[in-house]
């Protein structure tokens, strides 16, 4: 299982903090995310900020970064602020 | 009568001698409006003319300028800003705090762009402003009230400034206040307890008139629409506040911890924005005319306040290891009622707290140590037992129990939120800020390295020179009158809505490439770019406002000129190039023992940003320089 945790306005939207899923990369992870859940579609959450174990996921494989069972996602949306 | 030619402005600087009770205008031109605009640049000018080598921040020779900028009260969205600024007790250079609310359209309905306080009342007075008409009114009755109670008091429509106790008993980093808002940094409520001043009301008759009414009202108009339709000031502050930050900042390692020890908390959840908007918040507010609405509104002790910014999360949080949210809340509104600087007095308490640790100083505080903490406050507040230490600020403190290398300062002034480690731009910033350890001040440049973009935040490349852009953008908007949050809606709204798209990856790519173009916009005279960017919409929204012929390069120089200005005024008051400089913690120790890339490499980016700036190697701008922007004759007299 991939645990993922939401941030930002994705969280609140969601109004979920952390799921557990099954996925083989974070593209097909997120269209299960969107399946799930009506308050946010593929290609709204395509946009957020994206962390696999700690790493931007472009860094990595961007949406192709594979994912293996016990990872960590961390979804984010872009902040600001002073 | 407005004695000037443009509009937006009052035409009027009001100078109040506290000790003599004389009320004068000060002369300020059309020639100074255009070279200096308003806001903090107007005052940097005022300080500069006005303040000699040795003079002593909290005696009656230090002035205090509160002024707005030419936007304010016009109309202009998220403008209705004014500025403080005075030389800082906590620094010994200037300090610039910048503060919403409505003051500074109040002031303006007054007739005043400006307001100078100098000297020293005998008795402890607050002071009345309606148009023409200026009251000294004794203030016995109200000195030791706290700040919420003593604008109760003052009661009426109109805008205030008060200061707390800390102020009165001259905390170092005391603040003054505006309704729930502070400007406070530096220690402006100090030099207004200096001068026995306690509050200050404004109000009256008269209006700001734009220059060209149609056309400003026009451009607000579509200035309003672009904030609201932008990710970061038409969503994500609004819907968050800038509390939105916590858990942004851990992910990417920059979220201060344990006094800056390292740049992740691991409770950080429970103190995140996320959680503050589902557990506590009520709703969101903001300054008049501005359509952002960042701040939050909590419940405390049964009333609805104003609730904490991420400095104050993550400085009363993570860097003293406290997962209690709720307590945060408490303290905000206990250090707003006292008249405080919520980032310096936690950034003092964290430092007294790893003093403890060390055995170097038992003040009875310990990190994730929370029941003494609010007595601590009101103690540093009233300056009682180890408040009275605690009230001098890290600097000193460090001065007399030792452990130079890890209390968290930059020219006298505690460090933001921002662990620098792992934002190289945000290190330089903190080292350079004219006003000390200040993330605005410094360029912000953590906004590029991981929050709204995804620079590289290990490298040097380009940091200097972007740093150098960013500072003295941020001073022109400020001058305006402006909202800082109003230069987010210049990033491409793509580049933040899709960071993952090739465009956004490319962009990201470049930016430590961009030092060279970026360089050529930096050192380019104002009168080369006499263009319109359409992105920066204060360049119209000052030339329909004012009448001035406004454009990116000239208001690009005005924001050099005061950012130079500031810097001479800094030298003139003894600042050498040693003090541009961060704790050795930041330079030397590594936030993450696995990545040797996890210290700020200061020196390298330092002498290009001297370079970039047209200083010496010594940190002296330039003669060439002065006299690019005007500033050689002000400086040279």
């Amino acid at each position: 299982m991939i645990k993922v945790r939401f941030f930002g306005i994705t969280r609140l939207l969601l109004k979920t903090s952390s799921i557990e899923i099954k996925a083989p990369s974070v593209e097909e992870l997120l269209k299960e995310i969107a399946k799930s859940y009506e308050a946010i579609t593929f290609k709204e959450l395509k946009c957020s900020i994206v962390f696999v174990n700690g790493v931007n996921i472009n860094e990595l494989k961007h949406l192709k970064t594979p994912l293996t069972d016990g990872d960590e996602v961390q979804i984010f949306s872009a902040v600001a602020g002073g | 009568m407005v004695s000037t030619k443009y509009g937006g402005y009052m035409g009027k600087i009001l100078k109040i001698d506290l000790s003599t009770r004389e009320i004068s205008e000060y002369p300020w031109t059309d020639e100074d409006r255009k070279l200096y605009l308003g806001g903090k640049i107007m005052a940097a000018k005022i300080l500069y003319d006005n303040i000699s080598a040795g003079c002593d921040a909290l005696g009656p020779s230090n002035m205090l300028v509160v002024t707005t900028g030419p936007l304010t009260g016009t109309g202009a969205p998220s403008s209705s800003r004014f500025n403080i600024s005075t030389l800082s007790p906590q620094t010994g250079f200037i300090t610039s705090s910048n503060c919403g609310g409505t003051f500074g359209m109040f002031l303006k309905k007054a007739g005043y762009d400006g307001l100078i306080f100098t000297g020293k009342s005998e008795n402890r007075v607050w002071i009345e402003i309606v148009n023409d008409k200026v009251t000294f009114h004794e203030a016995e009755n109200l000195w030791g009230k706290w700040t919420g109670e003593t604008q109760t008091l003052l009661g009426g429509k109109n805008g205030k400034i008060v200061i707390g106790p800390a102020g009165e008993n001259l905390v170092k980093y005391s603040s003054i206040f505006s309704d729930e808002r502070a400007a406070g940094r530096g220690g402006v409520g100090a030099v207004m307890g200096s001068k026995n001043l306690k509050a200050v009301v404004v109000s009256g008759t008269n209006i700001a008139q734009p220059y060209n009414k149609d056309k400003a009202k026009e451009h607000y108009k579509k200035w309003v629409f672009a904030l609201k339709k932008h990710p970061l000031t038409g969503k994500q502050l609004p819907m968050l506040g800038t509390a939105g930050l916590v858990s942004a900042m851990n992910a990417r390692n920059i979220l201060a911890s344990r006094n800056f020890t390292r740049g992740r908390f691991e409770d950080f959840e429970k103190i995140s924005g996320e959680y503050l908007a589902e557990k506590y918040l009520i709703t969101h507010k903001g300054c008049i005319t501005c359509p952002i609405q960042c701040g939050r509104v909590v419940e405390v002790e049964g009333k609805k306040v104003k609730g904490p910014e991420l400095e104050t999360l993550g400085l009363l949080g993570a860097n003293i290891e406290n997962n209690n949210l709720e307590l945060i809340l408490q303290w905000n509104y206990l250090l707003d009622e006292l008249g405080m600087d919520t980032i310096s007095t936690a950034g003092t308490i964290a430092f007294a707290m790893e003093l403890q640790e060390k055995g170097l100083w038992d003040s009875g505080l310990e990190f994730g140590k929370t029941d003494n903490i609010s007595a601590i406050f009101e103690d540093i507040a009233y300056r009682r037992g180890i408040g009275d230490l605690l009230s001098q600020g890290s600097k000193r403190l460090s001065e007399r129990f030792g452990g130079k290398d890890f209390a968290m300062h930059a020219k006298g002034m505690e460090l933001s939120a921002y662990e620098p480690r792992s934002a190289y731009g945000q290190g330089l910033g903190y080292a350079m800020s004219n006003r000390g350890g200040c993330h605005l001040n410094g360029g912000y440049l953590v906004v590029l390295e991981g929050l709204g973009l995804n620079m590289d935040p290990y490298t040097t490349k380009s940091k200097a020179a972007l740093t150098v852009m960013f500072q003295n953008l941020m001073e022109a908007v400020s001058a305006c009158g402006s909202c800082l949050f109003t230069t987010y809606e210049m990033f491409p709204a793509p580049l933040i809505s899709k960071p993952n798209s090739k465009f956004s990856r490319f962009a990201n790519s470049v930016l430590k490439y961009s030092g060279g173009v970026v360089n050529i916009v930096n050192k380019a005279p104002g009168r080369l770019l006499a263009i319109n960017v359409p992105m920066i919409r204060h360049i119209n929204a000052v030339k329909y406002a004012t009448g001035i012929n406004m454009t990116f390069g000239r208001l690009k120089e005005v924001g050099e000129r005061g950012y130079t200005l500031e810097r001479m005024f800094n030298i003139k008051m003894g600042l050498t190039e040693k003090d541009d400089k961060l704790p050795k913690r930041l330079t030397e120790e590594l936030s993450d023992p696995k990545n040797l890339k996890t210290k700020v490499p200061i020196n390298i980016m330092k002498k290009q940003y001297y370079k970039i700036r047209g200083w010496d190697a010594k940190g002296i701008p330039a003669k060439s320089k002065l006299r690019k922007l005007g500033l050689l004759e002000v400086t040279h007299q």
